[in-house]
């Protein structure tokens, strides 16, 4: 049956008795023999005093005036139960004094508060593992909800079935500051060495986030109470490098980057990752730490001095834009070398909204901002007019303190007396010297004293702790045994009370128990949508496992935490090589494996075999396991070069022959089904031989010998003699792209949502290698060199004054396009068709071979049911456009066009606060309209 | 005389020193006759045609010599023009006689004259090999083209168009002929969007390309398309890879019904991702039934309803077979949210509750169509895929007007036997067609009767192997011994047979084994097996002609498959069945059968 102690579910097998003796660290006080020590492997206090978490007096003085009014987790007994209340009073205030100076002032800033960094942190505390133990917050679908869940949502207990037990953090508002915080959950295991708050392997960043959200009550003014968050000097900036082979896990980089739209090319999403982060006073790319797959965000606010019309400047290389409140006021974005664009906006005197983003993808790099409005030239922002929300974090309840030495020193006598040192370690030498604290020995507890710890009615002086009947009852079972605590507990109960103790059940599931909560499961996902169902999300069931891994393998793990699974968002911490001592040896002993009737034999030949076995035309694995630095052709799958180094060999025969018999649910398919292989190619389909020798290969295997099939190099696609045509997603022209590459080497992409022909690019046509191996997962950029952009947008619009008329935004099906297909021409090029309101388009680009480089001749061909007039095609858009002498028009002193059309009306260059636009006119003519378009770049 | 057994520690791994008897079995020569013998000493559990478990082969005596002479002759590779001719015969040849020869072989009449024993030897009735029934051949794909099929079209009587997931559109002339040379490919079209659907109306062809419905033509007869129109795109794609899109053939309104996939695996985050529509031939889209996750093939029965395969994942305990009931909610309801977009479903039905059972659920949800047939996954297959109808008029065996599934992780056919119960599909699955070429994708029955599967394993493995297969199944004329429908009767099960049952095994009950088990309707990944019962077999009766037996069961469970298995029934001549199992998944019991 399942017991609750303290909390813990308690599975048959493990003495509730001998676990709380462990828990409430008995034998600290009462002394005992190494061999009883040994079992019980206790939990420890909190490291005090320099070597420990710093803390506030408040939260010091309340927690020793009534230890269970934290709700802290109720191993911390009550040693001043029946003192007097003045009496009491005094002798924790001199405590608190004692601990104050033992600990050291706070000396560090206090840190801003930041919203951002708390959604952050709210993300990773509640998908990277923290809530499989403690309580979550809020339900998995509302972390995507922006606004943060106010400091007190929850009353604990509240859905207790279906959550499971959580370890209670209690108020942490009062206790700490955020760096101490942050430091606490960088390593916790040097501060708390028990391990059961396991270490996680944060970052700064992300311990910093996360204690940022755990005490954002110390930041009111974010949960709409009356007091506004206060602002400080400077903006807040975050520094970002994209490019690398692993981002940041859990989606707060993605978050982030949709926050800041421009920041990071969509393409270089989910390779990006933060890498510094603070207040700055200038907007300029000098905060960056290298030249090249950069992006930087500004925000914060922009005090504006007087009410008038502002021009903002941003001058960049590559993209940057920049928004006040939530209108984009410079678009500088894309691809480019150092460009000025600018904004003009309307503004009252007062703090505006100010958010600049910016990257550089490759070559050269630089940012500038600029400003100008009534009565100051145009000039950088001055310093003093940026701000920021920086409400600075402070610990609720904080006064002056300052330690009065000679409480302190009375403080020392009674930590010493009390016997508080038994628990906790104090950096204070003299404090554990005053010996002054004394209790019965272990072996001569009496069960039924009265008085003692465990008696209904504690006297004087005897630690109280809050235990219920069960509890007691349970310990004094164990106490009546106690001889038997001296000898080692047997392997396998040996590892579920470990397993207990540090919670191993709330991740994983062993035999019959364990396994994430039903509440809980919720909290257990992916990072990044990986297709693995719930072996993507759920840590690995620990059935056999001392029969599955090698025991090195096993003390890896556990003494170092695990990363063989980058998929899931649950980390598997560490928990202190010393905490879990014995551990695997006990899985080991308690799974007892079958004497190996495989030979560890690893052959270099068959080992060729086994690459292909691996390999695309053998099993395939790599379809769906990564091998090395390599990713698969489909789905993260586990790491097969990892395989030797962690699984027995006997494990791995019976695995590959029947996945599910070990694995239930995987959808690890079996290529051996029924122990029949179904590959013949190799060795006749002999079975044990085929498994052998991929045992041999992944034991050899490096990353200068991956298996067949896995390097895929780069399938150019070419034009030959006549045009070719590549409908797929391309970067740049959409999710119903048709690339175009044309025998001449020029090359377009055509924009079938939006029916405009989006790109034109010389050179190589595309790689068509993404698309065609693997899942064929993402955009294709264009492959050749001098790439231009088309305008973005609906192709054509009505208007009687096309000069003062802003291009309408509405584009595609929703604007009245329909697409209707193409034509393919005797060289295959295709006159792509489509549907504007009541008129037929045909759009035909012919590449023409120039003195240099090839160029485009586009044919536009109308055909309206309706007399439309007064209609508009936008041939280009940019910061500059010209008609040159000879009637040609130089767009951004790149692109020459040259138009002939079948009316006599003239195109027009429109000027506004965005750029420039050549608008073509479309004059209908008994229904028909010719025009023809040339486009030299 | 006798040679070496295979010698596994003395196999090197330069062909040239492999001997072909060491590699393949033993030979040794029959007392009685002229003819040489051969024992294949394969340990595979052999179903495709080809070489079968301790088969023996004649060979004429006077070819002795010649296989004496093989070390003489050293390994057909160094001689061009038998390794051509080679190739030549293992595109005519099923693919265990491929896997064992094409490679390993050294004398072409030799190798001529084996197969010819072989296909022709006479059959040990005792033991069911695939072989036996329906022989694989694999078309012969020209070097370069990668034949990832996603659909079939029959053109002509020896034409089969073939699309490609790289988007090529093949037109293979000569599909049927013996003689693979005359196999030809020619490439129709290129540089479209995945086509995982075909279908053919007078000149046009027409494709489903991830990005819309296209038909197209030859206008001036060189064998390539060169008009493209768009024929429907009202739907959404964001450029995630698992945005699928599957299409039927036409419907008797000529209306062609596509399937769309969710966005990745979980959400709809684009207009009518996971929904049925349907293109009417003058073009116009009606949204059609919502509820679908990730299909993997869609396709007609024989009264021309509409069924897809929806593949395990959210809301899909195991893959399945469904209806695609017009308004009907097809149990996922992540692409709900799209009931804004359109009347023509009717209001947006209510959201299941995650953690139910379908059967119950749907009780509460009138849109909700239950899963006419649960795969078992890891038992029938992981990755339903394609939907054919065999309606060969018994071209192809015993088992017209049955549906026929493919599963791309396991490579194979399966069979499915549907009725409609109180006006809900439901039926049985069977074991089928195994070990083809790669995963199975694309089925299309060819005029003559005879089965095409195309296959892939990109970006999904599959036990087939190679990354990609056309494949043509035929059927040898001889009937399995199999269950050939299983029906729900009010208390139990009737079960057809292929062939008469020996009465006194098919009567007793401890010839069958059956347990039941559903699945958990919910919103997180597939989902084990769970609720099982074991119900009793309280009678068995078999009919006169023994054809038929009436199973009566304590008791049905609504909601459940229904595992059966007849391990010990024999067929009236003694033989085992091939395939003693079948799924049956009950929606409802029938109130007025007896």
């Amino acid at each position: 049956m399942l017991h609750t102690m303290l909390g813990f579910a308690v599975g048959e097998g493990v003495d509730p008795g001998e676990l709380l003796l462990g828990e409430l660290n008995c034998v600290a006080c009462h002394q005992a023999t190494d061999a009883t020590i040994a079992r019980l492997s206790s939990k420890q206090g909190p490291i005090l005093g320099e070597g420990g978490i710093r803390l506030t007096p408040q939260f010091v003085r309340n927690l020793l005036m009534n230890p269970a009014s934290t709700g802290q987790v109720r191993t911390m007994p009550d040693l001043l139960r029946d003192y007097e209340s003045d009496e009491k009073a005094a002798i924790v205030d001199a405590l608190t004094h004692y601990l104050m100076d033992a600990q050291g002032e706070f000396t560090e800033t206090p840190a801003a508060a930041d919203p951002f960094s708390m959604q952050a942190g709210r993300r990773l505390f509640h998908e990277t593992g923290c809530v499989a133990c403690h309580e979550p917050h809020q339900d998995a679908n509302e972390l995507e909800d922006p606004s943060l869940p106010p400091p007190d949502s929850r009353v604990p207990g509240e859905f207790e079935s279906a959550l499971g037990h959580s370890v209670i953090m209690g108020k942490l508002d009062s206790k700490t500051t955020v760096s101490e915080l942050a430091r606490f959950l960088k390593n916790p295991l040097e501060t708390r060495p028990s391990g059961r708050m396991p270490h996680f392997n944060l970052s700064d960043i992300e311990a910093t986030s996360i204690a940022m959200y755990l005490l954002r009550g110390q930041a009111k003014g974010l949960f709409g109470e009356a007091s506004e968050l206060k602002k400080a000097k400077g903006l807040k900036y975050a520094y970002m490098e994209f490019g690398s082979p692993t981002a940041d896990p859990h989606g707060f980089v993605d978050d982030f980057i949709q926050h800041f739209p421009g920041s990071v090319p969509d393409s270089q999403r989910a390779s990006t990752h933060f890498v510094s982060s603070g207040i700055t006073h200038e907007i300029s790319d000098a905060l960056k730490k290298r030249q090249e797959q950069i992006a930087l965000v500004f925000s914060g606010y922009v005090s504006i001095p007087a009410d008038g019309e502002y021009t903002f400047f941003t001058n960049s290389d590559d993209g940057s834009r920049l928004y006040v409140g939530s209108d984009l006021v410079v678009n500088n974005d894309g691809d480019h070398g150092m460009t000025e664009r600018n904004g003009k906006v309307r503004l009252k005197a007062g703090d505006h909204s100010l958010k600049v983003t910016y990257f550089n993808h490759g070559g050269p790099a630089g940012l500038s901002v600029y400003i100008e409005g009534p009565g100051l030239d145009k000039q950088p922002i001055p310093a003093d007019w940026f701000s920021h929300l920086g409400q600075p974090m402070v610990p609720v309840g904080s006064g002056e303190f300052a330690v009065d030495k000679t409480k302190a020193s009375q403080g020392k006598a009674w930590f010493a007396k009390l016997g508080c040192g038994s628990c906790h370690n104090i950096a204070d030498a003299s404090a554990t010297a005053i010996d002054a604290f004394a209790a019965k020995p272990f072996a001569e507890l009496v069960a039924d004293a009265d008085g003692g710890c465990l008696s209904s009615n504690p006297s004087a002086g005897a630690a109280f702790y809050y235990l219920t009947a069960a509890e007691r009852n349970a310990i004094l079972t164990t106490l009546a045994h106690r001889d038997q605590l001296a000898h080692p507990l047997e392997p396998s109960r040996q590892a579920q009370k470990l397993m207990t103790a540090m919670n191993c059940f709330a991740c994983h599931q062993r035999g019959e128990l364990g396994g994430p909560s039903t509440y809980r499961q919720q909290f257990f996902g992916t990072i990044g949508e990986v297709d693995m169902g719930d072996e993507g999300r759920f840590p690995p069931n620990l059935s056999g496992v001392g029969v599955k891994l090698k025991p090195e393998w096993l003390n890896k793990v556990l003494n170092e935490g695990a990363s063989v699974r980058p998929y899931m968002a649950t980390r598997m911490p560490s928990f202190g090589a010393a905490n879990l001592k014995g551990l695997a040896e006990a899985f080991v002993t308690a799974d007892a494996p079958a004497e190996s009737g495989s030979h560890e034999v690893i052959s270099l030949d068959d080992a060729k075999y086994g690459r292909k076995l691996v390999g695309v035309g053998g099993m395939a694995c790599i379809t769906c396991h990564t091998f090395g630095k390599f990713g698969s052709l489909g789905i993260p799958a586990m790491d097969l070069t990892t395989a030797d180094d962690r699984l027995n060999k006997d494990w791995f025969v019976r695995y590959l022959k029947d996945p599910s018999s070990l694995r239930p649910g995987t959808r690890m398919p079996s290529f051996w089904p029924e122990g029949v292989s179904v590959n013949r190619d190799v060795f006749d389909g002999d079975t044990q031989r085929q498994i052998d020798a991929i045992w041999s290969y992944l034991n050899l295997a490096d990353d200068n010998n991956p298996p067949t099939g896995l390097i895929q190099g780069q399938k150019e696609i070419v034009a030959e003699g006549e045009a070719t045509i590549y409908r797929n997603f391309i970067e740049g022209a959409g999710s119903r792209a048709i690339g175009v590459g044309y025998p001449e080497k020029a090359n377009l992409a055509f924009d079938a949502n939006q029916m405009r022909v989006a790109m034109l690019w010389q050179g190589p046509f595309i790689d068509g290698a993404r698309h065609s191996s693997g899942r064929g997962a993402g955009f294709e950029p264009p492959l050749g060199h001098n790439l231009v952009q088309l305008p973005d947008g609906p192709p054509f619009a009505f208007s009687v004054d096309p000069e003062n008329t802003a291009w309408p935004k509405l584009s595609g099906k929703e604007a009245g396009y329909e697409f209707k297909g193409y034509w393919l021409d005797s060289k295959r090029r295709p006159k792509f068709k489509y549907e504007f309101l009541a008129m037929e388009v045909e759009d035909y680009w012919v590449a023409v071979p120039g003195e240099l480089d090839s160029f485009f001749r586009r044919y536009l061909t109308f055909h309206s049911r309706a007399h439309y007039v007064n209609l508009w095609m936008r041939a280009a858009k940019g910061a500059s456009i010209v008609q040159e002498e000879d009637g040609n028009y130089l767009v951004d002193q790149k692109i020459r066009m040259k138009f002939e059309t079948s009316g006599d009306e003239q195109p027009v260059i429109k000027t506004d606060d965005t750029g420039m636009e050549l608008l073509v006119p479309v004059q209908l003519s008994h229904g028909k309209a010719n025009i023809m378009q040339e486009i030299v770049w | 005389m006798k040679t070496d057994t295979m010698n596994r520690q003395g196999a090197k791994h330069t062909k040239r020193s492999v001997h072909p008897q060491q590699r393949r079995g033993k030979f040794h020569l029959e007392s009685t006759s002229d003819l040489f013998m051969y024992e294949s000493q394969s340990n595979c559990n052999e179903n495709t045609a080809g070489w079968q478990k301790n088969k023996t082969v004649r060979v004429p005596r006077h070819l002795l010599m010649d296989i004496h002479k093989e070390e003489e002759w050293g390994w057909v590779e160094s001689f061009p023009p038998i390794q051509q001719k080679l190739n030549h015969v293992s595109e005519i040849l099923p693919k265990r006689v491929m896997n064992h020869n094409i490679t390993q072989i050294w004398k072409t009449a030799w190798l001529l004259t084996l197969v010819t024993a072989c296909l022709c030897g006479k059959h040990d009735a005792h033991a069911a090999e695939q072989s036996d029934y329906y022989k694989t051949l694999t078309l012969p794909v020209p070097d370069g083209v990668v034949l990832e099929a996603g659909a079939l079209q029959w053109l002509g009587n020896d034409e089969v168009a073939v699309s490609t997931r790289l988007g090529e559109i093949y037109v293979v002339d000569n599909a049927l002929a013996d003689d693979p040379s005359q196999v030809k490919f020619t490439r129709f079209a290129s540089g479209l969007h995945e086509v995982l659907g075909l279908a053919k109306k007078d000149d046009w062809l027409y494709c489903m390309q991830r990005c819309e419905l296209t038909r197209m033509k030859d206008l001036d007869n060189d064998g390539r398309a060169d008009v493209f129109e768009t024929v429907n795109d009202d739907w959404g794609i964001t450029g995630d890879y698992h945005e699928y899109a599957f299409s039927s053939k036409f419907d008797k309104e000529g209306n062609i019904w596509i399937v769309l996939c969710l966005t990745g695996s979980f959400t709809s985050e684009i207009d009518y991702r996971g929904w049925c529509l349907r293109v009417t031939p003058d073009g116009r889209m009606i949204p059609t039934a919502s509820g679908i996750r990730s299909p993997g093939g869609i396709g007609m029965n024989a009264l021309g309803d509409v069924f897809y395969t929806d593949n395990q994942g959210v809301w899909n305990g195991t893959c399945g077979l469904k209806h695609l009931k017009p308004g009907g909610f097809m149990g996922n309801p992540s692409g709900n949210t799209w009931y804004q977009l359109t009347d023509a479903l009717g209001p947006r039905p209510l959201d299941p509750v995650s953690g139910s059972r379908m059967h119950i659920e749907a009780a509460k949800i009138p849109e909700l169509v239950p899963t006419a047939v649960y795969f078992p996954y890891g038992k029938m297959g992981q990755s339903a895929s394609g939907i054919v109808c065999d309606q060969t008029g018994g071209k192809f065996g015993p088992f017209e007007d049955q549906l026929l599934v493919g599963d791309q992780t396991h490579s194979t056919v399966m069979r499915v036997d549907l009725e409609q119960v109180n006006g809900v599909y439901q039926g049985a699955c069977f074991p089928f067609l195994t070990e083809l070429d790669s995963g199975t994708l694309s089925m299309e029955f060819a005029p003559d009767g005879s089965l095409f599967v195309g296959g892939t394993d990109r970006g999904w493995g599959a036990r087939g192997g190679k990354p990609f297969a056309l494949q043509r199944v035929v059927w040898t004329g001889k009937n399995p011994f199999e269950v050939q429908t299983m029906r729900a009767r009010k208390d139990g099960f009737e079960i057809t047979f292929t062939e008469p049952v020996d009465k006194t095994t098919a009567t007793d009950p401890k010839s069958y084994t059956i347990q039941t088990y559903t699945y958990i309707y919910q919103s997180s990944y597939g989902s084990p097996e769970v609720d099982q019962t074991t119900p009793k077999i309280v009678s068995v009766d078999v009919s006169e002609d023994g054809k038929r037996v009436r199973l009566k069961i304590d008791k049905l469970q609504i909601g459940h498959v229904h595992e059966l298995k007849l391990q010990g029934v024999r067929s009236k001549s003694d033989g085992a069945l091939w395939n003693p199992v079948a799924y049956y998944t009950l929606n409802d019991v029938p109130k007025d059968i007896l």
